[in-house]
């Protein structure tokens, strides 16, 4: 995070301010290193242009750094905002995700079931009625993870929706993938229904997926509560 | 005093009159002002900063950052576009308005001269 210095080309005396701010900001944002990366590089430029700006004017670099950091406010509230508006942005990545990967886990299930046995289809009927909450999850999932991408778009123009909608609709559906993952591979466990490779390699996506889900589901929380 | 407590009122609310605007009174407005910013070209976020600050004649100088995480707001809403760049050996992000910003940058317009034009019909007495 800590960057100014090097990439801003500030005099010392002001890059040191610029950066205990930018780094501040930073700290308080919970997001991947990716996005944190990028959010500190534009606030420092955007500092580093207030400051730029009072040079000009022949301030001092001192001065011209805290005048910049107090014109940008507070960086606590700052990141704050960020994070009020990163929430819906990572709700509606996530839904998209689960939208594009649930019809792939589907099917690597539905075809590790197919290859133990030729009466594949009433084995996937079997597990559905054997573990009455995956279509649950699919009644509760699918349409959360459809409000999380498309919910402004669709809905927004006819609706007015609450404004925390995406993020907790993202939330929703990484819950109920969670539950059904978790479901499907206990059932399964459990049922001892003699497990080839294939339903392995079923049982290890879908607990990739509940992880990815899980680490999806912090995030967005992460950023809900950092949220102004 | 009365005559000196109508100086200092009329002092005040001079010096109101010349503060520049907060924030909260911006409020539903800034996203239609920051794409209006934008409609001129191409921006980076201290350069929409300015740009407003200076076409609203000091107006609005509202604390940098609180237009950040606005161009994230519109940038999440496919309203503007955003690419890196490096400059002077800075990297540099600079939003662009996209074809749906054009789109609800008009609607804004056509909301606003409504609405100001309402406003400004009843405190003038016309809707007597």
């Amino acid at each position: 995070v800590s960057t100014a210095r090097i990439e801003l080309g500030l005099p010392a005396e002001a890059a040191s301010i610029v950066d205990d701010y930018v780094t501040t900001v930073a700290a308080f944002l919970p997001v991947g290193r990716r996005i944190r990366h990028h959010m500190a590089a534009e606030i420092g430029d955007g500092l580093a242009c207030a400051v730029d700006a009072r040079l000009a004017h022949g301030v001092v670099p001192r001065d011209a750094a805290r005048a910049a950091v107090a014109e940008f406010g507070d960086p606590q509230l700052l990141a704050s905002s960020l994070a009020h508006e990163l929430a819906p942005a990572a709700g509606r990545r996530t839904g998209a995700t689960l939208l594009v990967t649930g019809p792939l886990v589907g099917v690597v299930w539905v075809v590790a079931y197919r290859a133990g046995s030729a009466n594949w289809l009433s084995n996937v009927a079997a597990v559905l009625s054997s573990v009455p909450v995956v279509p649950l999850v699919l009644l509760l999932a699918v349409p959360a993870a459809v409000v999380a991408v498309a919910g402004p778009y669709v809905l927004g123009r006819r609706l007015t929706l609450p404004p925390g909608l995406v993020p907790v609709a993202a939330i929703i559906a990484t819950s109920a993938v969670m539950v059904g993952d978790a479901t499907l591979v206990g059932t399964t466990l459990i049922h001892g229904r003699g497990i080839s490779a294939l339903i392995g390699v079923a049982m290890l996506v879908s607990v990739v997926r509940a992880c990815l889900a899980a680490a999806a589901m912090r995030r967005i929380v992460r950023l809900r509560a950092a949220s102004c | 005093m009365p005559s000196e407590h109508a100086g200092w009122r009329s002092q005040s609310v001079r010096r109101v009159a010349l503060l520049p605007m907060r924030a909260e009174a911006l409020k539903g407005h800034l996203d239609g002002l920051l794409l209006a910013v934008l409609e001129a070209g191409p921006a980076h976020g201290y350069a929409v900063i300015e740009a407003l600050r200076a076409s609203s004649d000091g107006a609005f100088t509202l604390p940098s950052g609180t237009v950040y995480p606005a161009l994230r707001r519109l940038e999440t809403a496919g309203l503007v576009a955003s690419a890196w760049s490096d400059v002077d050996g800075r990297r540099r992000r600079t939003y662009r308005l996209t074809k749906a910003g054009s789109t609800a940058l008009a609607r804004q317009r056509e909301s606003w001269r409504l609405f100001s034009g309402a406003v400004t019909s009843v405190l003038a007495g016309g809707a007597t």
